[in-house]
């Protein structure tokens, strides 16, 4: 009878399941190499607008543990919530930046962005004088600090523009304006499609392709729930005007670099704010105008 | 029950319990395929940190709490001077020895600005002079820059030049704005910046663009 185990049917048997099992095994492999399995919480955990204040505050803390378990840094994750009568605002004098790019590390001490893959928010270009010309322009440039000679420089980060392209493409809704007029990314909802990052005109969206890296002794303990709290892979991050320090009233890491005071931060509904004076008695100049996206970032000139 | 038909139940029992023993098998060894992984790999990695220069906020100039020169105050060898017998102008504060010739004064378009009195009281030393010769403390120094720099000091006072830290929203905290002298340098008032830092590192520093791409 052949349903006697012989020699050749156990051979048999013993072939196919191991050649089973190592299919299986090739099939799953990409979960090796996951660092963070989610917890049943994690993974059933709401967006952010349909959270209640204690589920909110429970992923808090349980964040705050996270940082404590994986980096020994006693962090503070806190949200706070957009203020009334407050809507945000830069400027930037195009006149006075000598390009130091002290702006684009302040940032990411203060955000906890991640060194190794390297990422910024900010993206100094040195420009042709004579016209406003991207496509002409160096970012990756080693020398010059002062603005004489054929060229001039222009940092470029998010505008928060009111009509975002960025907000209108996310097929989930993870990225949405709030009131203060900041665009913000809830970093548990993005399911990483990176169509913000294409939409944008002003390339202000990262995507982290890798962990983020950041050496425990420069992580920013100050963390702000939809701003520098950790992100992880496979999520987009961009400039939120440092919700965790402008929501408490104190301007921007970048405002607070800038060894020339090119960089101005304020509130646009108060008439005696810089940015008001800025506005009303400067020559003011929107990038890319023209498509409409209605900034609130706003580079000025001197004459 | 026909001794056939027991017997064709042992068989199906016997599969069965071979299949088991091999799912469970498989399940096993997929269990130590995937805890054999290196979850959490590459999160202990050893990361540089950045340059505490490029980030720090320290002003370019140091502004000092009086009006020093080589740590001394003015009137500590001015000391008799006053209104009805002011520094004498006949003498060359250069030629007179080791004191004033190290500063070097390259103030204006072509330096025009080229005298001590224009800033500093002849009259009262540690102050500045205003238009009318009245004494400025050198703790409202921009009034005296303002002589000449109207429309400099106007943005400054409106907050479109010149940095200011701390709290945009006053009433949540101290707002402080630095004044003409913490970043330029009166005698020689060009703004020296910081060193450059570094640029954005590419994701693939070795993958370099084609030739010949636009």
């Amino acid at each position: 009878m052949s349903e006697q185990v012989t020699r050749r049917n156990f051979i048999k048997g013993g072939l196919l399941a191991t050649g089973v099992t190592a299919a299986t095994a090739a099939a799953l492999s990409p979960l090796r190499a996951m660092e963070d399995f989610p917890t049943f919480e994690q993974f059933f955990q709401q967006h952010y607008k349909k959270l209640s204040a204690e589920d909110l505050d429970k992923i808090m803390r349980r964040i705050e543990q996270d940082v404590q378990n994986r980096h020994g840094v006693k962090a503070y994750v806190s949200d706070p919530k957009p203020l009334d009568g407050v809507e945000f605002a830069y400027a930037l004098n195009l006149g006075r930046c000598i390009g130091c790019r002290k702006c684009v590390y302040a940032c990411m001490k203060e955000n906890n962005l991640s060194r190794d893959p390297e990422l910024q928010y900010i993206r100094v270009l040195k420009m042709k004088k004579g016209s406003i010309d991207i496509e002409s322009s160096e970012h990756d440039f080693t020398e010059g600090t002062k603005p004489e000679g054929d060229y001039y420089f222009m940092p470029v980060q998010c505008h928060q523009c009111r009509n975002a392209p960025c907000v209108k493409v996310c097929p989930v809704g993870a990225t949405w304006q709030e009131k203060d007029g900041v665009v913000v990314v809830d970093y548990d909802w993005c399911i990483g499609c990176r169509y913000c990052e294409a939409a944008c005109p002003y390339f202000a969206r990262r995507f982290n392709w890798k962990t983020p890296q950041v050496p425990e002794e420069e992580i920013n303990p100050n963390m702000g729930y939809l701003s520098n709290r950790p992100r992880k892979k496979g999520v987009v991050e961009k400039c939120h005007f440092c919700l965790q320090r402008t929501r408490n009233g104190r301007i921007p890491a970048c405002a607070e670099v800038c060894p020339t005071g090119s960089r101005k931060f304020g509130n646009l509904l108060d008439p005696e704010s810089e940015i008001s004076f800025i506005l009303k008695s400067k020559r003011v100049y929107i990038l890319k105008e023209d498509l409409g996206t209605m900034p609130r970032f706003y580079y000025y000139f001197d004459k | 029950m026909s001794s056939r038909a027991r017997e064709k139940l042992i068989l199906e029992n016997r599969l069965t319990l071979r299949g088991a023993v091999m799912g469970a098998g498989i399940f096993l060894a997929l269990g130590v395929f995937l805890a054999a992984g290196g979850h959490g790999r590459g999160v202990k990695k050893k990361v540089k940190p950045l340059d505490p220069a490029y980030y720090d906020p320290t002003p370019m100039r140091k502004v000092k709490k009086a009006l020093l020169f080589e740590g001394a105050a003015c009137a500590d060898c001015h000391e008799d001077v006053n209104p009805k017998d002011p520094i004498d102008l006949s003498e060359d504060p250069v030629g007179k020895g080791e004191f004033h010739e190290k500063v070097i004064l390259e103030h204006g378009k072509n330096h025009r600005n080229n005298r001590c009195f224009n800033c500093h009281n002849r009259f009262k030393p540690g102050f500045f002079a205003d238009d009318a010769g009245k004494p400025i403390p050198y703790n409202e120094v921009q009034l005296l820059c303002s002589k000449c720099h109207g429309l400099l000091f106007q943005d400054w006072e409106g907050g479109a030049h010149g940095r200011r830290n701390g709290f945009w929203d006053k009433s949540r905290g101290k707002q402080t704005a630095l004044v003409c002298i913490a970043c330029h340098d009166p005698h020689k008032p060009q703004f020296q910046g910081p060193a450059l830092a570094p640029g954005p590192k590419r994701l693939h520093p070795e993958a370099a663009e084609p030739e010949g791409h636009p």
